[in-house]
C-alpha cells in the first residue's frame, strides 16, 4: 500500500508540481493567489470525483474521457494564451497571473482527482490510511524536490535565453499532456487506433522510473502512434512558427523582465 | 450551445468506428483480482473489454502496453476498446492494487477464447 501510494502520487501529482515549477519561474504569483488556486483546485477535484460516476455514464460511457480530454485541451489553450500575453506584451489585456491560476486549477482537477479517488476508496480502512498518509508524505517530498529543481532550472534558462525559453519548456510540457490525452478518446472508440511508429521500450520502458518522469515532462511513450506524434509535433511547431514569424514584434520575448 | 455539443458528438461518433460491432470480452474484478486473468483475443481486430468491478472499492484498469487506463467504481462496469493488436502478450493491472490485480491479454491469430458475442 505504501509503495502503491508513492507511485500513484508520483504519477498523478507530479504533473501538478512540474507545472508549478515551470509557472512560478515565469509568472509572479502572490502567495494568497497561489494558495487560493490550489485550494480551489482541491475543492473542485472533490466535487469532480463526486460526479465522476454520473459523468462516466454520459455519451455511451465516454463522458469521463471526453471531459478529461477537454480539460487537457483547455490546459494547452491556456499555455498558448500565456505565451501570447507574456511574450506578446499583451499584459494589459489579460493578466498572466490569472492564466497561471486557471492552469493550476485545471491541472489539479485533471490529475489530482485520480489520487483523491484512490484515497477516498480506502478512507474507511485504518491500516491502509496510515500507509497511504506515509506514502503521500514521501511522494510529496519527491515531487516538491523536483519542482524546486525545475524552478531554478527555468530561472537559469530565462536569464540566459530570455522569457521565451521557459515558455517553450511549458509549451512542450502542455503538448505532451495533450498528446497523452488522445488515448482517452481512442479507448472509448471516438478516435481510431493507429499503429505505433516505433518501439523504444528497450531504451526507456514506460513502466520504469525514467519512463514515468519523461512521460510527465514531455509526454514520453515508448510506442507512440502516428496520431500522437502528429498532434505533439503540430502542438509545438505551429505556435513556435507563429511566434518566431512575429519575433521582431516581440521585444518581451528577449527580455528578462518579470 | 447544447445543440452544437450534440452535433459535435454525433460527428465524433460517425468518424469513429464504434458503429461497427466489436467482439466483447468480459473481465470481473473480485477481491482485488481479475477473473479471468488471461484473455485471448484475435490479432488485427478491435475488441471491446467490459470490466465489471464486483468489489465495493474503486479500481483503475491500467495497461502501459495497451495504453489504456480507466477507473471502475465499486459495483459498476466500464467499456474499453483495445486493438487492432499484433500477436503477443499485453499486461494489465489494477492501479490501486497492482500486486494482486494483474492480468494478461494474449493476442493470437486464432484467439477466440473468452469471447461472448460475435
Amino acid at each position: 500500500m505504501l509503495i502503491n501510494t508513492v507511485i500513484l502520487f508520483l504519477r498523478d501529482a507530479l504533473p501538478i508540481f512540474v507545472l508549478l515549477g515551470l509557472l512560478l519561474a515565469q509568472v509572479r504569483l502572490a502567495t494568497p493567489l497561489l494558495v487560493s488556486s490550489l485550494s480551489l483546485g482541491f475543492v473542485l477535484s472533490l466535487i469532480f470525483i463526486q460526479q465522476v460516476d454520473s459523468l462516466g455514464m454520459l455519451f455511451d460511457g465516454a463522458g469521463l474521457e471526453i471531459t478529461l480530454w477537454i480539460m487537457h485541451v483547455l490546459l494547452y489553450i491556456n499555455v498558448l494564451l500565456l505565451g501570447y500575453v507574456w511574450l506578446g506584451g499583451q499584459r494589459q489585456r489579460l493578466n498572466p497571473a490569472w492564466l497561471a491560476c486557471s492552469l493550476i486549477v485545471i491541472m489539479f482537477i485533471a490529475k489530482g482527482s485520480n489520487f483523491l479517488l484512490y484515497f477516498n476508496g480506502f478512507l474507511n480502512q485504518l491500516d491502509a490510511l496510515q500507509a497511504m498518509s506515509l506514502g503521500t508524505l514521501l511522494g510529496l517530498g519527491i515531487c516538491l524536490s523536483l519542482a524546486i529543481l525545475l524552478f531554478f532550472f527555468m530561472q537559469a534558462l530565462r536569464s540566459r535565453f530570455g522569457n521565451i525559453a521557459p515558455w517553450v519548456v511549458l509549451l512542450v510540457f502542455a503538448s505532451g499532456q495533450l498528446m497523452n490525452s488522445l488515448h482517452l478518446l481512442v479507448q472509448v472508440d471516438l478516435l481510431p487506433a493507429s499503429a505505433a511508429i516505433w518501439n523504444s521500450e528497450w531504451l526507456v520502458d514506460d513502466e520504469s522510473e525514467y519512463g514515468h518522469l519523461l512521460n510527465v515532462l514531455f509526454g514520453y511513450v515508448a510506442t507512440p502512434t502516428v496520431l500522437q506524434m502528429s498532434v505533439f509535433s503540430a502542438a509545438i511547431c505551429l505556435p513556435l512558427l507563429q511566434f518566431w514569424r512575429v519575433a521582431d514584434l516581440l521585444p518581451a520575448s528577449r527580455g528578462i523582465n518579470r | 450551445m447544447f445543440k452544437h455539443i450534440k452535433y459535435g458528438y454525433l460527428l465524433l461518433l460517425l468518424l469513429s468506428s464504434s458503429v461497427w460491432a466489436a467482439d466483447e470480452y468480459h473481465i470481473e474484478i473480485k477481491d482485488h483480482l481479475f477473473f479471468p486473468s488471461r484473455i485471448v483475443v484475435p490479432a488485427g481486430k478491435k475488441v471491446k473489454l467490459i470490466v465489471h468491478n464486483l468489489d465495493p472499492t474503486p479500481e483503475e484498469f491500467e495497461s502501459f502496453s495497451l495504453n489504456r487506463e480507466k477507473v471502475v467504481f465499486g459495483n459498476k462496469k466500464v467499456t474499453i476498446f483495445i486493438g487492432p493488436l499484433k500477436p503477443g502478450e499485453y499486461e494489465f493491472f489494477g492501479e490501486y492494487n497492482p500486486n494482486s490485480a494483474r492480468g494478461t491479454v494474449i493476442v493470437t491469430h486464432q484467439g477466440q477464447e473468452n469471447k461472448d458475442v460475435d
